[in-house]
């Protein structure tokens, strides 16, 4: 409950500093350009500090942490001195008006770049390259790659970590190449092995790329089969499951990792499984039925128990730092990824192509990338990062009342070479609030739907 | 300022609405519905009209020159699509012959009325034409072919090349002050050209995001592709247009009412195609299936 209420105080926080950066950006090109702003306030509501500067501009803190505003001189929204019309937000030409709207989104960008970049120069957290398990059938597989290679080297540039190679996969695999890695086997010689990513389906290059479309799954602890938690009102509670029981065989066979034990219950949704435990000392047969989720397409079986989650050795976690110019680009091309990911989640989202499995959001990429297992300031500035490329990219949306929306009312000025009447933005403000509800309401119906899956 | 216009103005805009209304589903089918045979057949029909277009503009009067110009274009152009030669070697030899219609086109834009050395005369004039047209029609038929069912290549160019049309259009409607080339096409202003250079950016990106994962080298690379597909389109605009003034007329064609002729619409199309098509082979996005190419 704590955690709950910290990750609610934690987006607080960071919506705040992230809508104080959007606005900034309208702030300060709105200034650069000759238009005067009345007010910046960081907050919505009343001042809880505020001052005006001898342009007469006011700085205000408002009460409520949520969002904030720029107030510019505007003919719309009260009687503007004739002196002073030439510096009015309205009879700006429309070009400076547009860069006004963008720079706020832009900032969004900047700030995410800058984000990302800190972090790139501060080390990225990963776990080393060591192919953990090669999934039968795949294109690693079919390219002869091994449980326990080590990856030293991928396309002559040396691997670091597993997660760094996941940016290069992307792009190799999409222009459909092959690419060359060096590998020292698990007797110690080290060999050349390509992997042709022409192989892989074009529908497998999202996220999961590298495990779910290459077939290529990293080195990572086994998870001893020890049940941390049973879940009330699952099967497990009524068949007796206990915290502490260590699994040692599903339906006669033998378990020795979470994973097997995870495997053989999801294969057998509605089916009765014979489980043995070990429970201080003693063997015991448990009888259970897995309840029937349905996860995608397919109906797996779920009984309702946890695991501890496992801490990585040491030695086993690599922290890869680059140069301030290297680290600029990883942070300008993550910033890119993320727009891009975010756009698509939308795009899903709005096509009502959400099926709980594959929506690969910003957040499952940053787990996928490994981040997850970071902790304390690193992990906030990403997540800070995340955030802002989803406000930098959701402000763009061509929805009235958003920045997209504005720019969109500017088009519309463009083609038909008059402002948008009053009458027309009323109703595309209704519509443009009606739009982001359904957004909202999906998002959450789907998070929801993952939640209770 | 333009009163007794506005009447023929609405007009105009009416037909070339109802046009676009009529042709628009015929395109959309041809994308998504025809197999790669309909879509040639298809092709060689606009590629005929164009010709016959083409025949006009550079000065062919006998009916029966231009049967044999037009028959001769089709089987031209059959026979490169059969013999398999259609690859990255055929496009970038056709992207050097667009370059030289650069250096024509400046020629054409210092002296006035320089149509001997910016323009071909008699046969040199027709061959002009089979250089525009034909390989506009092989490459679409390879981008049709390299995935007839979901054509993205082939959308994602229309997209880049009708953004870049209308920003330009726009652009140049609200900013356009300087001239771009006074001499060839007097309503071009490079406020226009710079706002359908943006308009082919911003949907390029936006296609890029949509269906591939570019690394951010590679984004930057495409949007300079882009950039240059964009200059062409303009290029063969131009080029369209000597040939337009030359002959007197103002459209190449009566075909397509409110629009002009179909060369009117292509123009932009046959330039720009070649540049887009050494961008795909070099991005390796034709290179999976090289051999259904040729």
């Amino acid at each position: 409950m704590l955690e709950f209420l910290y990750s609610i105080a934690g987006f607080i926080i960071a919506l705040g500093i992230l809508v104080a950066v959007h606005e900034f950006g309208h702030f300060w090109v709105a200034r650069k350009l000759g238009i005067k702003v009345l007010k910046f306030s960081v907050g919505f509501g009343r001042a809880i500090w505020s001052r005006t500067a001898n342009d007469g501009t006011v700085y205000a803190v408002g009460v409520i942490p949520l969002g904030g505003y720029v107030k510019m001189l505007d003919e719309n929204e009260g009687d503007v001195a004739v002196e002073e019309q030439h510096r009015a937000f309205n009879r700006q030409p429309i070009w400076k008006r547009s860069l006004v709207v963008l720079a706020g989104p832009m900032f969004n960008f900047f700030f995410a770049i800058a984000a990302y970049s800190l972090v790139f120069v501060n080390g990225v957290e990963g776990i080393t390259p060591v192919v953990g398990k090669v999934v039968e059938g795949s294109v690693a597989e079919a390219d002869g790659f091994r449980n326990g290679d080590v990856l030293l080297s991928l396309d002559g540039k040396k691997l670091n970590s597993w997660q760094e190679q996941r940016l290069y996969l992307f792009s190799k695999a999409l222009a459909r190449k092959t690419v060359s890695y060096e590998v020292r086997t698990s007797d110690g010689q080290e060999i050349r092995r390509t992997l042709n990513l022409a192989n892989v389906p074009m529908s497998e290059i999202d996220a999961g790329l590298v495990a779910e479309g290459i077939g290529l799954i990293g080195w990572y602890p086994t998870v001893p089969p020890v049940i941390d938690q049973v879940i009330s009102g699952k099967p497990a509670v009524r068949a007796g499951f206990l915290p502490g029981d260590l699994i040692t065989a599903v339906d006669g066979e033998k378990v020795a990792s979470w994973n097997e034990v995870v495997q053989l219950i999801s294969d057998n949704p509605g089916k009765p499984l014979r489980i043995v435990v070990s429970r201080n000392g003693f063997f015991e047969s448990i009888s259970v039925i897995p309840e029937v989720v349905i996860d995608g397409e397919k109906q797996i079986g779920r009984i309702g128990i946890s695991v501890k989650p496992i801490e990585i050795p040491e030695d086993r976690i690599v922290n890869t730092n680059y140069g301030l110019m290297e680290s600029l680009y990883r942070g300008t091309e993550t910033t890119w990824m993320m727009s891009v990911l975010t756009l698509r989640m939308l795009v899903k989202m709005v096509t009502l192509e959400v099926s709980s499995k594959n929506i690969s959001g910003p957040i499952t990429i940053a787990q996928y990338a490994g981040k997850s297992a970071q902790v304390g300031l690193t992990s906030f500035i990403l997540f800070l990062a995340i955030v802002s490329v989803s406000l930098g990219v959701l402000n763009l949306l061509p929805i009235p009342i958003l920045d997209g929306g504005h720019l969109l009312y500017h088009l519309i000025e463009v083609i038909t070479r008059k402002p948008v009447s009053e009458k027309l933005m009323i109703i595309g403000q209704q519509v443009g609030i009606l739009l982001l509800f359904l957004l909202m309401s999906l998002a959450v119906y789907n998070d929801l739907g993952r939640l209770l899956n | 300022m333009q009163g007794s216009d506005e009447p023929t103005k609405q007009v105009m805009l009416k037909q070339r609405l109802l046009t676009a209304a009529v042709l628009m589903p015929i395109f959309l089918a041809a994308l998504f519905l025809m197999d790669e045979l309909g879509f040639s057949i298809l092709l060689a029909v606009v590629l005929a009209l164009s010709l016959f277009e083409w025949a006009n503009l550079s000065g062919i009067q006998s009916h029966t020159i231009k049967g044999i110009y037009i028959a001769a274009g089709i089987i031209i152009a059959a026979m490169f699509l059969y013999s398999g030669v259609v690859g990255q070697e055929l496009f970038i030899i056709v992207f050097a012959l667009w370059l030289v219609v650069v250096y024509r086109l400046f020629q054409f834009a210092k002296r006035e009325h320089a149509y001997k050395s910016a323009l071909g005369n008699g046969p040199l004039a027709w061959l002009d034409g089979y250089f525009v047209l034909i390989p506009t029609v092989l490459g679409l038929q390879a981008l049709k072919a390299y995935d007839s069912a979901a054509p993205q290549l082939l959308l994602i160019f229309f997209f880049i090349i009708w953004s870049a049309d209308t920003g330009a259009y726009l652009a140049g409607r609200t900013w356009g002050k300087h001239k771009l080339a006074p001499r060839i096409s007097p309503g071009k202003t490079i406020e226009g050209l710079i706002g359908g250079l943006l308009a082919a950016l911003v949907v390029a990106a936006l296609a890029a995001a949509l269906v591939w994962e570019l690394s951010l080298q590679e984004l930057l690379l495409w949007l300079l592709a882009v950039a240059i597909v964009t200059l062409f389109s303009v290029v063969g605009d131009l080029f369209e247009s000597i040939y337009k003034r030359r002959a007197g007329v103002k459209d190449s064609g009566k075909l397509l009412p409110g629009h002009g002729g179909i060369l009117d619409r292509i123009d932009s199309t046959c330039a720009a195609l070649p540049s887009y098509m050494l961008v795909l082979y070099q991005f390796d996005l034709l290179a999976a299936t090289g051999t259904s190419l040729s």
